[in-house]
């Protein structure tokens, strides 16, 4: 088959891709670092966890974990999504400094969901150059999922995976490394529209220790299966903590693709599939879902940000098909 | 953590993380970088989409299709994921009155033949998600379209089509902007 001449330029396009070699070496040192426990570990585990009961405090840091008693900045809190789960969020206030940059460990929040670290910078700093490490007392690394910054204010929001077993029980003495830092400058300010601009990348060391609580939050009752044109929604698992409700559902009878299509109408087009979580009192909450394909059909993984208890209502809609409303009740 | 393949395609019968990088990394690498908008996002899909690979590889299963079609399954699923992570954290970034600045872009061109590749880049970027993975799929990472086809969940002929559709649209595109 012969291609046409778009169809070669696409081939041969010629455009910055990440080095292969860097990235294989990325990959593979961190293939070792399980994100869950895995079963063959578990008697090592089983081990470190009999170490714990003999007494070993630094292992079990739970206790250590003050919570915010000084309230930390409201407007980091909402960067992060924390409102409502202010109370919940440890205060660590660690600081470090490298080569000009003050990077502070301003609080900390993890739950069966993620683990979020609020940080300040001065001055203000950007995330595109560096890998956060983030480890935990028994030497495993946590994937940075996303980050968030305000280059107005120096704060930085960054949102690990959650912490593994057994760290929902003891607690969680954390260290985040990081080794390079973007400084970043803007000419105006919030209210007229600022221009920003990232400068080059600054080598240092930064070491930013804390101990954190970990919040399992509770399981929430799952709602019946229900059909939905041409497919089926079943509830896997709900968990709502301070501060989020997450959930899965598995489609069956759908793939990911057909959930992810969009109707053109010469604008962005209309999303076929949606999936809002209403707060009690009729609002949208500000959450994010991810499609995966398996076997069965799609797996939808929803993370929301909660505030306040009540029934919380999941509205799924499919084009053409309808709508469903499930309800999640939390305490 | 080892894996025994059936493709005739494989010199070793068995892949490892080490190899499943070695023969994939590259073209995995090409398929992010025509997937996303900067340098930064292309390195983090790349190696969160091998990540998941070589942590999953214990679970690939040869009767169940060729060990290419499970890799650009999970390439795939990391860069949807990928893309609803990027919509979230740009809104939110624009409600803290914040983003990278944007470069500006040429008018020069105004034929295919002279189109800059930055350009054509930039074009195939702002096609929708799905084109968008179509293409950087068939053209950047080499697959044919039944490749393509069993990464993304359809048949041969439906992938050929899907990406002949593609195509239309990114030429219309192009079109728009010589005019």
């Amino acid at each position: 088959m012969t291609l046409d001449l778009l169809e070669q330029r696409l081939a041969d396009l010629t455009i910055a891709t990440p080095d292969p070699g860097r990235i294989t070496a990325r990959v593979l040192s961190r293939s070792s670092m399980p994100r869950r426990l895995r079963f063959a570990r578990v008697a090592a585990v089983v081990a470190a966890t009999a170490i714990i009961a003999l007494g070993v405090l630094y292992f079990v840091p739970a206790a250590d974990a003050a919570l915010a008693d000084a309230p930390i900045a409201g407007g980091l809190l909402r960067d992060a999504g924390l409102v409502g789960a202010g109370d919940r969020v440890t205060a660590v206030g660690a600081v470090s400094t490298s080569f000009g940059y003050r990077l502070e460990l301003v609080g900390a929040y993890a739950d069966s969901s993620r683990t979020v670290l609020l940080l300040h910078s001065e001055p203000a700093i950007w995330l595109t150059s560096f890998d956060p490490e983030l480890k935990d007392q028994f030497g495993r690394s946590y994937r940075m999922g996303s980050a968030t910054g305000n280059a107005l204010t120096g704060n930085l929001v960054l949102e690990f995976e959650p912490m593994a077993w057994p760290d929902a029980i003891t607690g969680a003495r954390i260290t985040l490394h990081i080794t390079s830092v973007a400084p970043v400058t803007c000419v105006g300010s919030s209210t007229v529209n600022p221009v920003c601009t990232n400068h080059r990348p600054v080598g240092g060391s930064w070491t930013l220790p804390a101990t954190v609580g970990v919040d399992e939050g509770a399981a929430l009752a799952l709602p019946a299966p229900a059909r939905l044109g041409p497919a089926t929604y079943r509830f896997t698992s709900a968990r709502a903590t301070a501060a989020t409700i997450a959930f899965d559902i598995e489609v069956v009878g759908l793939k990911a693709n057909d959930l992810d299509r969009r109707i053109a109408n010469g604008e962005k087009g209309i999303a076929v599939f949606t999936i809002d979580l209403l707060s009690p009192t009729g609002d949208i909450v500000d959450g994010s879902y991810t499609l995966s394909d398996n076997e069965q059909g799609v797996e939808v993984h929803f993370l929301g940000y909660r505030f306040t208890p009540g029934d919380y209502h999941v509205h799924i809609s499919y084009l053409g098909s309808g709508e469903l409303d499930q309800v999640l009740h939390v305490p | 953590m080892e894996v025994v393949l059936s493709s005739s395609e494989l010199d070793s019968g068995v892949l490892t993380a080490e190899e499943l990088c070695r023969r994939y990394a590259p073209s995995v690498c090409r398929f992010a970088a025509m997937m996303t908008r900067t340098s930064p996002d292309a390195d983090d899909l790349a190696q969160d989409a091998l990540l998941r690979a070589v942590r999953a590889i214990g679970s690939y299963d040869p009767t169940r299709g060729t060990p290419e079609a499970w890799l650009w399954r999970i390439v795939v699923n990391a860069a949807r994921d990928s893309a609803h992570r990027g919509e979230r954290a740009r809104a939110l970034l624009e409600r803290l009155a914040f983003n990278s600045p944007r470069e500006s872009e040429s008018v020069e061109t105004t034929v295919l033949a002279n189109l800059r590749d930055d350009d054509l880049h930039a074009q195939l970027r702002l096609l929708r998600y799905r084109d968008r993975t179509l293409l950087a799929l068939r053209y950047g990472a080499g697959l044919d379209t039944a490749e393509v086809g069993a990464a993304i969940g359809l048949s041969p002929e439906s992938a050929g089509t899907a990406i002949r559709r593609a195509l239309a649209r990114l030429r219309s595109r192009l079109e728009v902007r010589q005019q």
